[in-house]
């Protein structure tokens, strides 16, 4: 059994072979051997933690992709935006967890998660208007009325749908 | 950890430009721009189009990135991965103006990074369309082109070497005599293209070609692995000295013209053996008791062919080619899988014997030239399932389509084809022919047929007879509801599953 310290100072204990979905976990428990000290994760609260182990506890046991397989996957695998049922129902959250489940798998390096995450949000993306963009992720539009312009005239070739 | 995908354009390198950051660590509400810049890119990346577009939009990645603030302007604009496809086949005019400035932004986004451009233009423009990215055909690794004659024409200036990336190309003519207008002689030079594996040269009509005006030229035969070339104006022994040259071929199309019967044969070409190829598949503008295509397979061995497709456009007699197919299978020994046969008149006997000699076929298509009853069916009369044989012919094949016309001997009752409607298997003579089908159609469960080591299932066939009389069409309905019955006689007793019987029809085509 591993024990984790989120940054909240909650504690989670579990099994070795969920965790080890994390290769960021994995090196440190490579690196510490056998030994009972907890694990601290300052950057993961508790309850992004907990949606983490809930989606590594689903995945357990499944290859995890190795550095050759990512390289030749790589392109595939970022023109395709297909999420698993599991994973769409795993993944719908509000915005801000979305976005911490997000940074939670580029810090732990649990790669499978950060794709369904930016999937997911590149999905929210697509077909939208500039400015729908900016009312679902509640962005300011910090371009002047003479940069509007120039982008504008930049893009009048393109079609508008 | 996901890291910017060209690192030379990262946007971390150049953060000056980029709006600030909240730290992820003290921010309390997570929003999309508290997100580093790398995990941006990773998602603008996975924004792109799955599929390419026809058309280039303010709505779609990466176009709609540069307009929602100035961060995703920055960040987009910069990740080179975002601009490596573009895509203009649609038909909308306003492509054909101001393109040039467009173009040379859009392509210098990409950098260095090796591009993919679809490119379509109308006939009817006034502008080249090849003079907008000429000057990008460098990092260019697939390339495909829909334009008139003319506008090809600033690529007649490119020189050896010129797109040394080059991948794949896919070049597409109209036929129309505005596309086919020559204002300058030249070639589109392909030497030294070291990397070039799939080649698509596609003109319509009769009044262009790539291939049969010399329009490109240095293709590296030799290294292709996909060749398709679609010259209806291409004659199949100008095809064939090209075909000769890919040895690496591993699948091949061509649509070209015919030679006609009463042409000589072929020049002497060396015998190749084209080792890899294991697709080919052959349509030629056969014309009625006209075009013929047999010569093309004779300095061809081909010993990894799985699939082998022969299409006549129109109807066809080519009396040598069954023989011929003999011949090529003896030298190649291939393991064919898919064997297609459409629009051409052939002899059934060596056709026969063609077809005892590939155990390993799966699929077959006979489709008789329109016209007159070829009587393929027949070819099938041994086929039937015989446990008393020691070894089942064709043992693997699961699909059959095996379609010929009624034959025109029909009683005639004062100058009307008559229909008998309890007779219609006597009137087509395919009892023997729909036994031998529904003899494969054999299932473990049930008595009528024994599980059989070494012997496929078939899966699916179908009888499809055209030239149907006139006179049927009024009984159309009824002759289709009473197909089940009348055939039944030869398929019901047969067939163990229902799955199968409804599988196995007959559909009249009036």
């Amino acid at each position: 059994m591993v024990l984790l310290v989120t940054s909240d100072n909650e504690q989670f204990t579990t099994e070795k072979d969920i965790v080890e979905r994390s290769v960021l976990i994995k090196n440190m428990l490579e690196d510490v051997g056998e030994s009972d000290q907890p694990i601290p994760l300052p950057n993961v609260s508790s309850s992004v933690l907990k949606k983490v182990l809930e989606y590594c506890e689903h995945h357990r046991g499944e290859p995890l992709p190795t550095a050759d397989s990512e390289q030749s996957q790589d392109e595939t695998r970022k023109r395709t935006t297909d999420i698993s049922e599991w994973d769409q129902k795993f993944i719908t959250v509000d915005q801000e967890m979305l976005f911490e489940i997000i940074l939670a798998a580029n810090y732990l390096d649990i790669k499978s998660l950060l794709d369904v995450g930016c999937k997911t949000v590149a999905n929210m993306i697509k077909g939208k208007t500039p400015e729908e963009i900016r009312k679902l992720f509640n962005i300011v539009n910090d371009f002047t009325p003479e940069e509007e312009a120039q982008i504008k005239k930049e893009n009048e070739w393109a079609e508008d749908r | 950890m996901v890291d910017a995908p060209d690192e030379s354009h990262n946007a971390k390198g150049s953060s000056s430009n980029v709006v600030t950051l909240s730290d992820p660590k003290t921010s309390d509400s997570k929003t999309i721009n508290n997100l580093p810049t790398e995990l941006l890119i990773e998602i603008f990346t996975h924004a792109l189009p799955v599929r390419k577009r026809r058309i280039v939009s303010r709505c779609i990645a990466p176009l709609q990135l540069t307009h929602v603030c100035s961060r995703w302007r920055t960040i987009a604009s910069q990740t080179t991965i975002l601009w490596t496809s573009l895509d203009l086949w649609g038909p909308s005019p306003s492509y054909t103006r101001s393109l040039r400035i467009p173009l040379r932004h859009w392509l210098a986004r990409a950098s260095q990074r090796p591009v993919s451009l679809r490119f379509r233009m109308m006939d009817d423009s006034r502008r080249s369309g090849c003079a907008y990215f000429v000057h990008a055909l460098d990092h260019v690794r697939e390339l495909s082109l829909s334009m008139c004659r003319e506008h090809y024409e600033p690529l007649f200036d490119l020189g050896p070497g010129s797109m040394p990336l080059l991948e794949s190309v896919t070049l597409c003519m109209r036929g129309s005599r505005r596309s086919a207008q020559v204002t300058r002689q030249g070639s589109i030079n392909f030497g030294s293209c070291s990397a070039l594996r799939k080649v698509v040269l596609h003109s319509s009509g009769s009044h262009v070609g790539f291939l049969s005006t010399d329009m490109v030229s240095n293709l590296p035969m030799e290294q292709l692995v996909f060749l398709t070339v679609h010259e209806v104006s291409l004659h199949p022994y100008a095809a064939l000295k090209h075909v000769v040259q890919c040895t690496n071929l591993e699948e091949c199309t061509l649509v070209l013209g015919a030679y006609g019967s009463r042409e000589g044969p072929f020049p002497d070409l060396p015998s190749v053996v084209l080792e890899r190829l294991r697709k080919l598949d052959i349509t030629f503008s056969g014309k009625e008791a006209g075009g013929k295509i047999s010569l093309f397979f004779q300095p061809l061995t081909m010993p990894s062919l799985i699939s082998l497709e022969i299409t006549a456009t129109m109807s066809s007699a080519d009396l040598d080619l069954s023989s011929v197919l003999v011949g090529l299978h003896t030298r190649s020994m291939f393991p064919l899988r898919t064997f297609t046969l459409v629009n051409i008149s052939v002899m059934r006997a060596p056709l026969r014997a063609f077809l005892h000699a590939v155990p390993s076929l799966r699929s077959l298509k006979l489709q008789s030239a329109p016209g007159s009853n070829h009587r393929y069916h027949t070819l099938f009369h041994w086929f039937r399932y015989d446990p008393s044989r020691a070894a089942q012919i064709l043992p693997n094949l699961i699909d059959v389509f095996i379609c010929d016309n009624v034959s025109n001997r029909f009683s005639k009752h004062d100058g009307h084809a008559v229909f008998i409607p309890f007779n219609l298997s006597d009137q087509l003579d395919d009892h023997t022919t729909l036994r031998a089908l529904a003899s494969r159609f054999w299932n473990s469960d049930n008595g009528s047929g024994l599980e059989e080591p070494g012997l496929r299932r078939l899966e699916k066939a179908t009888m499809r007879w055209r030239n149907v009389p006139v006179e049927w069409r009024s009984l159309a309905r009824d002759v289709m509801l009473g197909v089940e019955y009348l055939r039944g006689e030869g398929l019901d007793v047969y067939l163990p599953l229902e799955e199968c019987r409804s599988r196995c029809v007959a559909r009249f085509i009036v």
